[in-house]
């Protein structure tokens, strides 16, 4: 599936710290790179260990320079959270970009104490799905996959898998798969594997087994 | 990943520019790095580290960046080629001795690397180091991307040599925190042995020495700028000519490259890429403006390039219009995006990038409010804190509480609240004991943690002693320095390799400074700690001299890491609903791992998150919170 002829995809992963945004963009960057494409990658994790909010930008293709994807030219944007998927939509490409979302919303602290108002789960999920067409927009429930999957801290793989699902992105399954096992520990390659099924099916509707 | 810094042969890999740099020193022949950890500059030598022993160089996270630059420079000297790293703040640090060092010269290579953080994303100011190059009069560079900058410390470290000047290399948080594919180039891992030259006219740098040294520096100059007039320190892409032309340099070089390809532009638009910034190259700068009608200079923050490339208009009688900051389209403040650079492009000619929005795509990303960094859980600040808040209630005054730089800023943050100010490194004590001979009356608190003390607060602390101000300093010793990602600090007993170090204790340097009161303090114990900074604030107003509180806990996060790798995992809390009575006084502590159901009203615990630091159980009045199990 390796295509050295893609001339820009762009692919947003966002997040809370601790949900592993920034593993899962370099893996999308390594099969990227094996595929033959140009890669960019931008992170944004300063204050990943303070609950602050993470993105990486997912750059690929022969006409990328920077590793920065201006609004409007996503056409992935995928939400580990969905209050942070929100945060990004101004990025996706308005005609045809997709949004891929965990259906889970983490409220920060401030929240609770009053400082920063954040909307309910169902509310801002309705916002989205009133902006996008429902063949663009890809709601799953990541972190129940992910238990099932054996580790519940693989839902960035679980969004990895879905968002391979969509045929978005010019990387085949198996060559993101390989990728996320050279970037995740050793002694959890089975369970990331498996979360990337989950995931895959959710969207595909096949049967992880 | 460090891995991969001493792969041989062919190969391209994915990286980090933080980490492309670290490579940059093993292929050139940097056999002596120093650093002070700060964001974005950290994983360089925090990557190098890893390796130092392996590749047989010297590495060290030094105390503060101004010793950082002198055991670079002295090693420099002595044959070594040499390289340190900062991020902006400390490169301010250093100009005293690199002022010297233009100066001087050097006999190897050495390169400073100075991290920029234009937005900033985790700084208090931003300022543009290229400048400090240009005030001492040393060669100013700068890379766009994380091949580039691998690249260029090893182009920066020859220049630097042959030269016989240190060179300055700056970037932008862009390129540090970005990744791209890097390829290896060939690793020079140079075993020099220093022989420190006794050269008096020029070491013994007294102001006769001084003023026969100056006019070499500025004949290095001008070597320097014949060097920087060709590839690859000056770049040229695109047509001969153009209407419009764009000279460009760092990140923006690679936005306005994304702007010209999306809009089909690449091949009627000239750019002229400045790697080598200062001193500017005359010639093809001058060749550049005469090829084209208009040009926009595009960089992050000052119009550093733009001041020079319209001086050499103006004084070459070229009639090229310069566009840039001085005419309004560009900021000289905040970190560049193709955005911006899209937009300014879009207003002065032919393009339309990236005007794509969806207005009501805006609005809901707007609707989101920002997630307010905390403390993490278990975090011992929050316990300090909260006792100096406590202390103060119960003393029935508003005390000033002096910040300083670490991950104790996060108090500053609701609902904590514990702040007053937050300056630069040691500022927290020098600001307080000012404060008290300036005639204020309230109880005044310094906060420093213990890397920062270290760094910057012991001349400060000397002067609240001789000059006897009655403050209450307190050090948040948690053995690391953990804003940056946990760096050694002179309080962990180990260095950047590795290797055992003495346990320096703040306590000890306090008691040698002859303070009358001083106290080690655990922050998980509020009443105590309460009691303690009441008896300091006392201490302090009796005495007439500053009293010292250790607050000594290690950070959660270490310690939870040490636990994992032996499998365990801490006791998490509970909150007991029957006993909750909504008052959310737990919540006011800022933990993380607290959370309110409103609809219940009762306070919850996130068990994976919790640490079980009990500070939530301290401060619920109705004891509804509980070890779990």
């Amino acid at each position: 599936m390796a295509s050295a002829n893609v001339d820009e995809v762009n692919v947003v992963l966002a997040g809370v710290g601790g949900q592993g945004v920034v593993v899962a963009s370099d893996a999308l960057g390594l099969a990227a790179m094996k595929a033959g494409l140009n890669v960019r990658i931008a992170n944004v994790h300063g204050l990943a260990q303070r609950e602050g909010s993470v993105y990486s930008h997912v750059r690929m293709g022969s006409a990328v320079y920077s590793p920065k994807i201006p609004p409007g030219r996503a056409n992935a944007v995928v939400g580990f959270e969905i209050s942070e998927a929100a945060r990004h939509l101004r990025l996706l490409k308005p005609d045809d970009g997709i949004l891929v979302v965990n259906n889970a919303l983490m409220y920060p602290l401030a929240h609770f104490t009053g400082h920063v108002r954040y909307p309910r789960r169902e509310d801002l999920l309705e916002v989205l799905e009133s902006r996008l067409e429902p063949e663009r927009i890809y709601v799953i429930d990541a972190a129940s996959l992910a238990i099932r999957a054996g580790n519940p801290r693989t839902v960035n793989v679980v969004m990895l898998g879905a968002l391979s699902a969509t045929g978005v992105i010019p990387i085949g399954p198996d060559e993101l798969i390989e990728a996320v096992k050279a970037r995740v520990p050793k002694f959890a390659l089975e369970e990331n594997e498996r979360a990337f099924w989950m995931g895959y099916n959710e969207i595909s509707g096949g049967e992880t087994t | 990943m460090a891995a991969i810094l001493l792969e041989e042969g062919e190969k391209v890999a994915l990286m980090m520019g933080n980490e492309a740099i670290a490579r940059g020193a093993l292929e050139a022949g940097a056999q002596f790095v120093t650093a002070y950890p700060g964001t974005p500059s950290s994983e360089v030598l925090a990557n190098l580290s890893r390796v130092a022993s392996k590749a047989g160089i010297y590495v060290e996270w030094s105390t503060n960046e101004k010793v950082a630059f002198e055991a670079a420079y002295s090693a420099a000297l002595a044959g070594l080629r040499s390289m340190t790293v900062m991020k902006h703040l400390g490169t301010h640090w250093i100009l005293d001795p690199l002022a010297v060092a233009a100066i001087t010269g050097v006999d190897a290579g050495l390169v400073i690397v100075s991290a920029d953080d234009p937005h900033p994303h985790s700084s208090q100011s931003s300022v543009d180091t290229r400048f400090h190059g240009r005030i001492v009069n040393i060669p100013v560079v700068e890379p766009s991307d994380p091949a580039e900058a691998k690249d260029l410390i090893v182009w920066a470290m020859d220049l630097s040599e042959e030269m016989k000047t240190p060179v300055l290399f700056r970037y932008t948080a862009a390129v540090a925190h970005s990744k791209a594919p890097v390829r290896l180039g060939p690793l020079r891992l140079e075993k020099r042995k220093p022989n420190f030259p006794k050269d008096h006219p020029r070491l013994v740098s007294i102001a006769p020495h001084a003023r026969a040294n100056i006019p070499k520096l500025f004949e290095r100059l001008e070597r320097v700028e014949k060097v920087f007039e060709g590839e690859p320190f000056v770049q040229r892409f695109g047509p001969d000519s153009g209407v419009w032309g764009l000279i460009t340099t760092g990140v923006p070089h690679n936005y306005a490259m994304d702007v010209l390809a999306a809009e089909g532009l690449l091949k009627k638009v000239p750019v002229l890429k400045l790697i080598g910034q200062y001193p500017i190259p005359e010639g093809p700068v001058l060749d550049f403006l005469r090829s084209v009608d208009k040009v926009v200079v595009l960089e992050e923050l000052e119009p550093f390039l733009e001041d020079q490339v319209i001086r050499i208009a103006k004084l070459n009688g070229v009639g090229v219009e310069i566009y840039g900051k001085n005419t309004g389209h560009l900021p000289r403040y905040g970190e560049y995006s193709p955005e911006l650079v899209g937009r300014v492009l879009s207003d002065l000619f032919d393009v339309n990038y990236p005007a794509l929005t969806l207005t009501t795509s805006d609005e809901v990303s707007s609707s989101v409010g920002r997630r307010i960094p905390q403390m993490c859980a278990g975090c011992p600040h929050r316990g300090s804190y909260l006792s100096i808040k406590a202390a103060f209630a119960r003393l029935g005054v508003d005390g000033l509480v002096f910040g300083d730089r670490g991950c104790y800023n996060q108090g500053s943050n609701p609902p904590l609240d514990a702040i007053d100010t937050c300056i630069a490194m040691g500022s927290s004590i020098a600001m307080a004991a000012a404060a008290k001979k300036a005639g204020e009356t309230r109880p005044v608190v310094a906060v420093i943690g213990d890397s920062t003390f270290f760094h910057g607060g012991l001349p400060a602390l000397v002067n609240a002693v001789v000059n006897r101000a009655p403050i209450v300093v307190a050090v948040f010793d948690n053995r690391w320095t953990c804003m940056t990602g946990h760096q050694p600090s002179p309080t962990s007993g180990v260095n950047a390799i590795g290797d055992q170090a003495p346990v320096l204790k703040p306590e000890d340097v306090a008691k040698a400074f002859q303070i009358p009161f001083v106290r080690v303090l655990s922050p998980y114990n509020l009443k105590a700690a309460e009691e303690a900074v009441v008896e300091a604030i006392r201490s302090a107003e009796s005495s007439g001299l500053p009293a010292v509180l250790v607050f000594r806990a290690e950070c959660t996060l270490q310690v939870l890491r040490r636990l994992r790798r032996k499998g365990l995992r801490p006791r998490p809390m509970t909150v007991n609903p029957s006993a909750c009575v909504g008052c959310k006084e737990c919540i006011k502590t800022g933990c993380p791992a607290l959370g309110f159901d409103e609809e219940l009203n009762k306070a919850f615990i996130y068990e994976d998150k919790c640490t079980g630091c009990t500070i939530c159980a301290q401060v619920c009045p109705t004891g509804a919170i509980v070890r779990e199990g």
